[in-house]
């Protein structure tokens, strides 16, 4: 496997939390958040891959959307966190730190056997 | 925008319908895949990635969501002020919706198909330790907007 082929598969289990947990800022729109993400240095979250995690969420309650028009272009859907999102993100960040942990101490020198 | 961007998008919205989305699925995805790669510039592979990718990541979550999308039903209550915003609550509170989220003039709800149970709404102004204060009585906070907390409690026959 290569390094990016592993990079995409971690991203694909963790977007969705990075994507909430950006917009604990406030609303953002999708383009913005892919610029954002990136800043983070999660690499490039190209759209196709960013508009199906985003519904996926929207669908699940986590987030709210709504379209702002823009100047003669398509305009821009804006996406915030509702409070079950926030609640959902609190959680699942709590479960990741803890198997971050974990991962952490196997990948050590000792490779977590002392 | 030129030739291979509108291709792209035309062979995207002809992808999503073809998995089975309806026409306005498709061009709400559409519309946004075409805001973003406006915003980008250049290569649509590049900036959205391959369209068959793009196309089976939009038909998986739906996979994904058949249980949610099932259990829910969502509306936006457009218009929605300082003013009319409780009014409008509470007849949509009536009518089993639960408010889970706000934007400018936009209220949005959901609610299981065939809810009989109703729900109603309070706004007061303050802090996160009103919160712990109204849950005693089983107000849950629904949403906030500015200065405002919205509450939700299911309404008990």
């Amino acid at each position: 496997m290569s390094e990016s082929d592993r990079r995409a598969l971690w991203l694909r289990g963790l977007l969705d939390l990075c994507v909430l947990a950006v917009l604990r800022g406030g609303e953002r729109y999708g383009y913005e958040l892919a610029q954002l993400l990136e800043q983070c240095g999660l690499g490039q979250i190209k759209g196709g891959t960013l508009y199906p995690v985003l519904g996926r969420l929207a669908d699940s309650g986590f987030l709210v959307a709504h379209w702002r028009e823009g100047d003669g272009g398509p305009g821009r859907k804006y996406y915030a966190l509702t409070q079950e999102g926030l609640a959902f993100l609190d959680r699942q960040s709590d479960l990741w730190r803890s198997f971050d942990q974990a991962v952490h101490a196997v990948l050590s020198p000792n490779g977590g056997t002392s | 925008m030129n030739t291979s961007v509108n291709t792209y998008l035309d062979e995207l919205a002809a992808g999503l319908r073809s998995c089975g989305l309806t026409s306005d699925e498709a061009d709400e995805i559409v519309r946004e895949a075409a805001s973003h790669v406006r915003e980008a510039g250049g290569d649509p592979v590049e900036t959205l990635g391959p369209l068959d990718e793009f196309v089976e990541a939009v038909v998986s979550r739906g996979a994904e969501t058949l249980e949610t999308s099932a259990l829910w039903e969502h509306r936006t209550i457009e218009g929605a002020t300082a003013f009319n915003e409780m009014r409008l609550l509470e007849e949509a509170g009536r009518e089993g919706w639960e408010l889970i989220g706000c934007a400018p003039l936009r209220l949005y709800c959901r609610r299981r198909p065939g809810e009989l149970v109703g729900w109603e709404y309070r706004r007061k102004s303050g802090g996160p330790r009103l919160d712990a204060e109204l849950a005693r009585d089983g107000w849950k906070l629904a949403t906030t907007w500015l200065i405002f907390r919205y509450y939700g409690r299911r309404i008990t026959a």
